[in-house]
């Protein structure tokens, strides 16, 4: 299978501290990866210098190179002349706490649709319906798209971040913690989101609970201190034991 | 000991908000019961009809007609250069500009918002001065001068306001925009400003009352008691302004009856200055709706 984003000697500093030492990274077609570990270990900042959301942050410095495939062809996200929007742009991000814009349900789709992609009125409305069709919202809000958004319940809001970055037709998504500020049920209907998702959309997810990083995905990387320290594939997710081993261990 | 505190605090908050409400209601009361005897048409337009004045420039000799267009002029005018240039700044402090560059923005913009309006007067009268003795010896001072002076004083209000609605905004909004592939000034336009608009607008609020009722600016840069019964025609006439007029009121009048239409003209200008609030305040909603809808 063909690598979708390659992270090679990656570091990065906030200031004088090093946040990330180091990293090695591939991930494919098809696959889920969840970045795991303790909180301050560095698995946002991995998950966001895929596509330079670091940077948004003073005193931010980035070293090593990030691979990724934008429209069929490998790109250097950190090569001189390479487009930060249109990275960004590739890469779909769902935040921890549903980031809805304080306006309608239609009006979350129709700002960053006209002014990233142009799209017209019509489009819109086919692209919107598509998008909330493919996270199971389109029912419950069909005949109240001009509602506000925060109307919502905090697992629909979620859905709704997903639909929106699905919409805007990503390559790949960047999930951090989507399921952090959810109750049991809402984190449930994510999960499954997450998981049907993978068979379009490549998917790297940080995750703050090593038992939703062993139900959902195919590979786990370990994070501490800047470093990744384990890598483990699906089958030895599925034996209790060395799931316990690693909790055990690093958390 | 605690439970004390508590109680005193709620009580001490109660009465502070309803002296509040007492005071304003106080005052309005105290303004009409002094005016009452002189609120009618002819206050405002004296033996005038009153289109013949508003609509054919017919003189307003004994009335306040001409004191309310100046003054509804000059906010305008003063609007038009404080709220555009202060929303504009206010974004740029915020949103572009960085480190020490913008520290000193900031530092000068506090300098602005701690300047007396006095010594904005001066500024336009000196301003004027120097133009005379220099590139154009046939100016003087009039609306336009008092406009700029004005724009001056209350264009802090207007960048701390706007500074401040971006800044409070969560940080994970600024984010969002970005994130999605927005550019920055998309996000900033299409995102940041209309979320921050109702700040905006106390800012804007705030710049409409202070050059509504502002006389140490204008007395040096125009204002004039009596401009010949009507309100301004051009931008460098010289005008009739409500706080002005309530000044020289105040300062010079011989009878009772004269102190009344001062009062009256206090409360003219109160009532102008609420509708303007109202009207900026509904200009916001609709534009926000139109956002958010």
């Amino acid at each position: 299978m063909e690598s979708v984003v390659n992270v090679q000697g990656l570091s990065v500093w906030f200031g004088d501290t090093r946040v990330l030492e180091d990293i090695d990274l591939e991930f494919r077609q098809g696959e889920l990866m969840v970045l795991i570990g303790p909180s301050g270990s560095g698995k946002s900042t991995l998950l966001r210098a895929v596509n330079r959301m670091n940077e948004l942050y003073d005193g931010v410095r980035t070293a090593g190179e990030v691979t990724i495939a934008i429209d069929g062809r490998a790109e250097r996200a950190y090569g001189s002349g390479a487009s930060v929007a249109r990275l960004r742009r590739t890469a779909g991000m769902v935040f921890q706490n549903p980031n809805v814009l304080p306006t309608s349900i239609r009006q979350n789709f129709s700002i960053p649709l006209r002014n990233v992609h142009g799209l017209g009125r019509n489009e819109l409305e086919a692209c919107m319906e598509e998008a909330l069709r493919d996270v199971e919202l389109w029912d419950q809000v069909k005949d109240r798209l001009g509602a506000q958004a925060q109307s919502l319940s905090g697992g629909q809001q979620q859905r709704l971040c997903f639909a929106r970055a699905l919409a805007l037709r990503p390559g790949v998504l960047l999930l951090d913690e989507p399921t952090a500020s959810l109750d049991f049920r809402a984190t449930n209907r994510i999960e499954d989101l997450i998981v049907r998702l993978k068979e379009r959309y490549p998917i790297l997810a940080v995750s703050h609970s090593l038992g939703q990083a062993s139900r959902i995905a195919d590979t786990v990387c370990v994070l501490s201190a800047g470093r990744i320290v384990r890598t483990l594939e699906r089958s030895a997710l599925q034996d209790p034991g060395s799931v316990y081993r690693l909790a055990e261990e690093f958390f | 000991m605690r439970r004390v505190a508590e109680i005193l605090l709620v009580i001490t908050s109660w009465v502070s908000s309803l002296g509040v409400v007492a005071v304003v209601v106080a005052l309005v009361a105290f303004l009409v019961y002094r005016s009452a005897s002189v609120l009618d048409l002819q206050l405002f337009f004296g033996d005038v009809a009153w289109p013949d004045a508003v609509f054919g420039g017919a003189r307003v000799l004994h009335g306040i007609w001409p004191a309310i267009a100046g003054t509804l002029i000059l906010i305008a005018a003063s609007s038009a250069v404080a709220i555009p240039l202060g929303i504009a700044a206010g974004v740029f402090i915020s949103e572009y500009a960085s480190g020490r560059f913008r520290a000193t923005i900031t530092f000068l913009v506090d300098v602005l918002a701690g300047t007396p309006s006095i010594i904005m007067g001066l500024f336009g009268f000196s301003m004027i001065l120097l133009l005379r003795q220099t590139i154009a010896p046939d100016a003087g001072t009039g609306l336009l001068v008092a406009a700029v002076c004005l724009a001056l004083l209350v264009l802090p209000y207007m960048i701390r306001a706007t500074q401040n609605a971006l800044e409070g905004l969560p940080a994970e909004m600024r984010l969002l925009g970005a994130s999605m592939g927005m550019s920055h000034s998309q996000s900033v336009l299409r995102i940041l400003i209309p979320a921050a608009s109702r700040g905006i607008l106390s800012g804007a609020v705030l710049s409409l009352g202070r050059a509504a009722e502002d006389t140490a600016v204008i007395m040096l840069t125009g204002a004039v008691a009596t401009a010949g019964g009507r309100g301004p025609q051009s931008l460098t006439d010289k005008f009739e302004a409500l706080p002005f007029k309530i000044f020289v009121i105040a300062a010079e009048h011989n009878t009772a009856e004269e102190l009344s239409v001062g009062f009256a003209s206090a409360l003219v200008l109160l009532v102008l200055t609420a509708s303007l609030f109202s009207l900026t305040f509904i200009l916001q909603r609709s534009l926000e709706r139109l956002w958010k809808a």
